[in-house]
């Protein structure tokens, strides 16, 4: 049982280990909280059954993992970087300002990250 | 394979009337540069930058033809260059595209306008939503500046390297999903280059490219000459079998029937 986590957080790559990934009763847990949980016992059965089906969360949770994985790495993006979406350039507190009040270009990135977030843990 | 780069710099000012908005120079920095890695792959026979005005590219193409790369502000019907002008609409689409490669780093122009270049048998590969780009206003030449159009580079260099338009489209995708891997996997290895300093990339950069990667890979659509309309024969006649088959076997059902009555 164990086993199947440990090779699941393995398989992971080392930019994704520390984010925001496993919504579950209400918190979010990263790759490693949930490797830390599995190593230690305490892992609950049914979110090892729910990482094992890829059956992880609803339409809801899944925004709310969104905007908060974009928010997670923003606020470390040093000021020398912009983000251009759709040729209009956003500083990065502009671009947390637009994902917090959910403007268009704000949904548009979250929905962007909901994407990769798929590819990565729903294959 | 002769192809023409078109990467505007943008330093006029637009009058307030024009279609597109004036692009921030860190954003055409960092087309310049992803247009500068795709010149070391391509036959290129003219690159257009400041000079990049639709009266000076358009009378060029005309005489010139050829494939095109180009860069710059896109909508769903229009593309523009230097000066927020247009250079290609729906309505004036020149003769020369047809026969030729059309592939444009540009926000939506695959919702209408690539398919009218289709239509006039032009091989066109763009984007259908707005493009997501990580800028810097003092980028340098390096991996993560030409990262997030990787796949319509990759198109270009395709079609260069002799692959029929099909696998072009492919190969954009699958060089997308490799580069997406890369980041997520080996973004310690890089070093991000700017004027003054170099940064070494982390995982939270990796997180920020690749998620406006996945934005431009989902965004991206082929459309082959003769219109835009791809028709997947397989399907069509995977469907008329199935309802050849349906009809065969509700008029067995109906004959049954018939003799069961009779």
């Amino acid at each position: 049982m164990k086993e199947f986590i440990v090779r699941w957080f393995r398989s992971l790559p080392p930019a994704e280990k520390d984010m925001p990934a496993i919504p579950y009763n209400g918190k979010i847990y990263t790759p490693r909280q949930i490797y830390e949980m599995a190593i230690s016992n305490t892992l609950p059965d049914d979110l090892q059954s729910k990482i094992e089906r890829r059956e992880f969360t609803t339409a809801m949770e899944v925004y709310r993992l969104g905007v908060e994985r974009v928010l997670t790495y923003l606020k470390s993006i040093p000021p020398d970087f912009v983000i251009s979406v759709g040729g209009k350039p956003y500083t990065v507190e502009q671009l947390i300002e637009a994902v917090e009040k959910g403007t268009p270009v704000g949904r548009a990135f979250v929905e962007a990250e909901i994407r990769k977030w798929e590819l990565l843990y729903r294959g | 394979m002769d192809w023409v780069i078109i990467s505007p710099t943008d330093e006029e000012d637009c009058h307030p009337l024009t279609v597109f908005e004036k692009v921030d120079s860190a954003v055409y920095r960092v087309l310049n540069i992803h247009a500068d890695y795709a010149q070391q792959y391509l036959t290129v026979v003219k690159r257009f930058k400041q000079d990049a005005n639709p009266s000076t590219v358009l009378e060029y193409l005309s005489k010139h033809p050829a494939n095109i790369l180009a860069f710059g502000h896109g909508n769903t019907k229009a593309m523009g260059l230097n000066e927020c002008k247009i250079w290609l609409d729906v309505n004036h689409i020149p003769e020369w595209v047809k026969g030729k490669n059309v592939v444009l780093v540009s926000c939506l122009t695959g919702v209408e306008l690539g398919k009218k270049l289709a239509e006039k048998g032009a091989n066109y590969y763009g984007l259908d939503n707005v493009g997501m780009l990580v800028a810097a206003k003092d980028a340098e030449f390096c991996r993560f500046f030409y990262a997030d159009f990787i796949g319509l580079l990759e198109a270009a260099i395709s079609l260069a390297n002799g692959y029929s338009e099909e696998e072009a489209a492919k190969r954009a995708k699958i060089r997308w999903k490799n580069e997406i891997e890369y980041w997520l996997n080996f973004y310690s290895e890089e070093e991000i280059k700017l004027t003054s300093k170099t940064v070494r990339c982390n995982s939270q950069l990796a997180q920020l490219l690749t998620t406006c990667m996945v934005h431009n890979m989902h965004s991206f659509v082929w459309f082959p000459p003769g219109g835009a309309e791809t028709v997947n024969w397989g399907a069509v006649v995977g469907a008329l079998a199935l309802l050849s088959f349906i009809a065969v076997a509700f008029k067995a059902m109906e004959e049954k029937r018939k003799r069961v009555m009779v």
